[in-house]
């Protein structure tokens, strides 16, 4: 599989789902994707992942280490689902960052966590991942749940977090993966072609986005693919690990 | 397949929505659930074999199922944990060995202090989903059922006491008993009269022979 997505097709152009598009237009189309099913987002993930994204989500706080007082920087971090657990874990001592592309889910994020009444330690910045606007050595930890893939340039983005993360941090990628087994690949597939965008129709009555999601799923780096890209980054102790058979992989390496 | 919905991370999310959900219902506002801000607590629990840490952060509590960093870790098994409930009881469990802490023992008693002073009102919660009159009807129904419970176990108790002593004859009623004792005590004052004859004649064959 390709290193990135532009290095299989001519340096002007990228995927977006099974498409072929402008490299220059890709953000601006995933910004509409999102901007379209923001409101909805949180509904539809429960709906379908069956509640299974929690416990992923759950999985990568685990994972991430986190300690009080630690920076943590919640990249494509959406409706801000693991920046109001990370919030609770650092305390008034540290500091968290949800950074997205999108306004609309910056917004719907802000709003969430401000309901909650998580407001002492959390910080929203609308960044670019490929850009991020943060001093080198800044954080302790950087986290991108199912943000990657939409990312146009993910080789960049990935140096770009490697850049702000401290000696001794860690960047963990939770994101769709490639199924361990080929009859669940199989179901896998039906599931997300047939059921998914009837899904996204019915609810967020927006099926093409959801098509979208599904394609985007399949043109993703598998997960040698994507800890190669990790080491060739800069990243070092580089580990993934399937969860619900391939369906997800979470993803972790070390700067030092 | 189990592995594939995360049961560490599933038990994780359950304890915490239910420590949360607790602490939500809590009516006793003297609670002291902010001595807990940014103190953590780890159990080992033998039969679970993940580490389950405890913190509080605005009143709220949250779960991680990771080895971090603890003010106290607390290695027990199930059923002693149940005795937990009461923070007096420390002292007496680690001395029968049932429970190991390591760290900070007043981060444990004040974590058991909190769950300890926990008071949901079961009424009110109940009535806010099925209304005033059905949760009376119910409470009084619950009653009704508890009283008769009572009295059937006091019935069963009986019963079983009777078949005992009358069906099976292998214990004795409470007649025989008294009837035993009664024997018993008219033994004794016939052994004492005994003795106090022997005496006497001892004394008179003493006499005799001076």
């Amino acid at each position: 599989m390709a290193s990135n997505d532009q290095s299989s097709q001519n340096d002007n152009t990228t995927h977006f789902g099974y498409k072929t598009v402008e490299a220059e237009n890709k953000a601006s189309m995933v910004a509409d994707v999102f901007h379209s099913v923001a409101a909805q987002y949180d509904v539809m993930n429960d709906l379908m992942s069956f509640g299974i994204h929690r416990l992923w989500k759950r999985f990568t706080i685990d994972a991430s280490g986190v300690r009080p007082g630690n920076k943590v920087l919640d990249l494509a971090g959406g409706t801000g689902d693991l920046t109001a657990k990370f919030s609770q874990i650092v305390g008034k001592d540290g500091q968290i960052i949800l950074a997205d592309i999108n306004s609309s889910m910056l917004n719907v994020g802000r709003d969430k966590l401000r309901d909650r009444g998580l407001v002492q330690n959390i910080e929203y910045v609308q960044a670019n991942a490929e850009f991020l606007p943060f001093e080198d050595n800044t954080f302790d930890i950087i986290t991108i749940a199912f943000g990657l893939r939409n990312v146009t340039d993910k080789d960049k983005a990935l140096r770009s977090m490697y850049r702000v993360l401290k000696p001794g941090g860690r960047l963990l990628v939770l994101e769709f993966s490639k199924p361990e087994h080929e009859i669940l690949n199989k179901a896998y597939d039906f599931y997300s072609f047939n059921i998914l965008p009837k899904m996204g129709e019915l609810v967020a009555k927006d099926g093409e986005s959801y098509q979208y999601l599904a394609e985007s799923i399949r043109m993703h780096p598998d997960q040698d693919t994507l800890e190669n890209m990790m080491k060739s980054a800069g990243f070092e102790q580089t580990t993934y690990k399937n969860l619900t058979g391939g369906i997800v992989a979470l993803h972790k390496g070390y700067k030092f | 397949m189990m592995n594939w919905l995360l049961p560490t991370q599933m038990l994780g999310g359950a304890i915490e929505a239910a420590i949360n959900q607790a602490l939500a219902k809590n009516i006793n506002t003297r609670v002291p659930i902010e001595q807990l801000a940014g103190k953590h607590l780890k159990i080992h629990i033998d039969e679970i074999g993940v580490p389950i840490t405890i913190g509080f952060s605005q009143s709220t509590a949250y779960v991680l199922t990771d080895d971090v960093e603890s003010d106290c870790t607390i290695s027990t098994s199930l059923k002693t944990l149940a005795e937990l409930k009461q923070s007096q009881q420390l002292t007496e469990l680690i001395k029968q060995e049932k429970l190991d802490i390591q760290g900070d023992l007043k981060t444990a008693q004040q974590f058991a202090q909190v769950f300890e002073q926990l008071t949901i009102d079961w009424q009110s919660e109940i009535a806010k989903h099925i209304g005033d009159v059905a949760t009376y009807r119910l409470s009084q129904a619950f009653g009704f059922v508890q009283e008769k419970a009572d009295f059937a176990k006091q019935q069963i108790s009986e019963d079983f006491s009777q078949w005992l002593v009358y069906e099976k004859k292998l214990a004795v009623n409470n007649v025989e008993i008294q009837h035993f004792k009664n024997d018993v005590n008219q033994v004794s004052q016939r052994v004492n009269g005994l003795m106090q004859r022997l005496t006497k004649l001892d004394q008179q064959i003493n006499f005799t022979k001076e």
